[in-house]
């Protein structure tokens, strides 16, 4: 064995120099470069699971939002048609209100109107008996004292059924 | 572009046949197959090869040295401040690290994580050592030893001196300032560390013990009745009995595998530079690359495979029958 | 023939037979896998395995060839 160049010595040396290389190897080479890489990996898988799940959630926000969208859209419609519902009521009201309004102001009117033209045609009933008295008197002066009273009695009957 | 390429080769293949020619070439050849000492620690060298007392301290040991020196400063480098956004250097350590873990994981998922340290870093040594071999200056800078006379009789190969020619026909670089006298022999400073069989046999020991250990710790004694199966007739127990050698086998396997394929590329570089020093080596160098990756794998691969191989209850029949 | 040079022959001799064989098997084993995993991919894991394994005890053969070419060599046997 000497001959093949085996010496126990350096057999041992190099033993201990293959434990050592494993040593350091594994110590300050693999440990830590399979860590980072083992690190690394959860890393991109925690990214790619948040873009995952981030994408998720935007799918579902905007599922949310359409939803929404489509509820308030109707809300709005329905509102819409209940606004259009009261306005026209409201409209079919007023329009009923403003007729009895009128209803009302030209029966006032009309009454007024009645009312004045009876306060007018007594007034005039009263100048007329005034009128008449008065021209009687001058037409008549002193002559008609004796039934006169008969007369202005007859005369305003006589008016009163012209009126 | 192919152009050039052709051109450049073809002045260097002129200029190496010229060169060649006029004798501008080495005629030493010198192959050792065990890692010679440098110097000795607390003793005196007895031959080339050997120490008579005190502890050896061999190119490779020197090289083993350096290829430590060399891995304390990547991983200094490569993971002083580990950042989750890899950058350079860090990268490439990282690059390199997952790749093989990737590998492993193919080869067995479940037990990845056991398995691992022990290959990669067989994987990543040996790689750097065999490659340290390739330099240009490793194995040919060296000190010059007086070749003792024994030497050259206990080990054959070991000291091939072509300058044994009739004398005038001396080393065309004998004269060279720094060049060994004659009678004295050049001793590497460096060697690569896996072409020392100590280093190739250390790390195969630690490797099949290795496999052992995972094997106990996965079956619990189950695990010796893949060796000693004396229930299922003479055939299962013969079978046990090779098993039980094979496993001594791979001891001398591993590490003889990987000595031999780089010690022999080793060779195959001198005795090639030896025959024609110009490029004729070149292609010999792509290939020893190619070798030291490969082999450095096949450590690695074969460990994990005898690994999860071990930890898997042995053959579907044979591990009912243990259970029963 | 000196003592030497038989010795020498010997080892070569060991380990030039000894690499025929195992260069064969090995050939086979690396040619079979690679047409499973042609044909196969998804089973590349596997068969990688057990190509490895293959090549394993196959090339444990030419480890002995070169093992006793060695002794030989070095006069140990």
């Amino acid at each position: 064995m000497e001959k093949l160049g085996i010496n126990w010595g350096l057999l041992i040396a190099q033993l201990i120099n293959v434990i050592f290389v494993v040593w350091l190897l594994t110590t300050f080479l693999y440990r830590p470069i399979l860590n980072m890489l083992n690190q690394r990996t959860s890393r991109i898988q925690e990214g790619l699971q948040d873009a995952e799940k981030v994408k998720e959630q935007l799918a579902n926000a905007k599922r949310d939002y359409d939803a929404e969208l489509a509820k308030a859209r109707q809300e709005a419609a329905a509102i819409l048609a209940q606004a259009q519902e009261r306005a026209r009521a409201q409209a079919a009201e007023i329009i009923a209100q403003a007729h009895r309004d009128a209803e009302k102001i030209r029966s006032d009117a009309l009454a007024q109107a009645e009312q004045e033209r009876l306060r007018m045609l007594d007034e005039l009933k009263d100048r007329m008996v005034e009128l008449v008295v008065l021209t009687a008197e001058r037409v008549l002066g002193e002559e008609l004292k004796a039934n006169h009273d008969r007369l202005i009695e007859e005369s305003l009957a006589e008016l009163g059924k012209y009126n | 572009m192919r152009n050039r390429i052709l051109t450049v080769t073809g002045i260097l293949l002129v200029l190496g046949i010229v060169l060649y020619i006029i004798g501008v070439r080495s005629t030493k050849l010198h192959i050792s197959v065990a890692a010679e000492p440098v110097f000795c620690l607390g003793g005196v060298r007895a031959t080339l090869e050997t120490c008579a007392s005190g502890f050896p301290i061999t190119n490779s040991l020197i090289t083993t040295v350096i290829v430590l020196i060399i891995f304390f400063i990547v991983i200094l480098a490569g993971t002083r401040n580990m950042q989750l956004i890899p950058r350079g250097f860090q990268n490439t350590l990282e690059v390199l690290v997952e790749a093989f873990y990737n590998f492993a994981q193919g080869v067995d998922r479940k037990n990845v994580a056991k398995f691992f340290p022990f290959c990669a870093s067989a994987f990543f040594f040996m790689l750097v050592s065999n490659i340290t071999g390739l330099i240009p200056g490793v194995g040919s800078i060296g000190l010059c030893v007086p070749t003792a006379k024994e030497a050259a009789i206990v080990a054959p190969i070991a000291d091939v001196t072509m300058a044994e020619e009739p004398d005038g026909t001396a080393d065309f670089f004998a004269s060279w300032p720094l060049a060994c006298e004659k009678g004295t022999t050049l001793v590497p400073i460096l060697r690569a560390p896996t072409a020392d069989l100590n280093m190739t046999l250390a790390w195969a020991l630690a490797s099949v013990a290795l496999i052992q250990f995972f094997g106990f710790q996965a079956l619990g004694v189950g695990y010796l009745t893949k060796f000693f199966n004396f229930r299922e007739g003479f055939m299962m127990a013969l079978v046990g009995i090779l098993e039980l050698i094979s496993e001594f086998v791979r001891i001398i396997a591993f590490a003889f595998r990987l000595f031999g394929n780089i010690f022999a590329g080793e060779v195959i570089l001198v005795v090639m530079a030896f025959l024609f020093p110009y490029l004729l080596p070149a292609p010999f160098y792509a290939f020893e690359l190619f070798v030291a990756f490969i082999q450095a794998l096949i450590f690695a691969v074969l460990s994990l495979v005898f690994m999860s191989l071990a930890t898997e209850a042995h053959g579907g029949h044979h591990g009912e029958t243990s259970a029963h | 023939m000196s003592d030497e040079g038989l010795r020498l022959i010997a080892a070569a001799l060991a380990v030039g037979l000894g690499a025929i064989g195992p260069g064969v098997g090995i050939g086979v084993i690396f040619s079979g896998a690679l047409q499973a995993m042609g044909r196969n991919p998804e089973a590349e894991g596997t068969l990688r395995t057990y190509m490895f394994l293959g090549f394993a005890l196959v090339e444990a053969l030419f480890i002995f060839a070169l093992v006793i070419s060695l002794l030989i060599a070095f006069g140990i046997v």
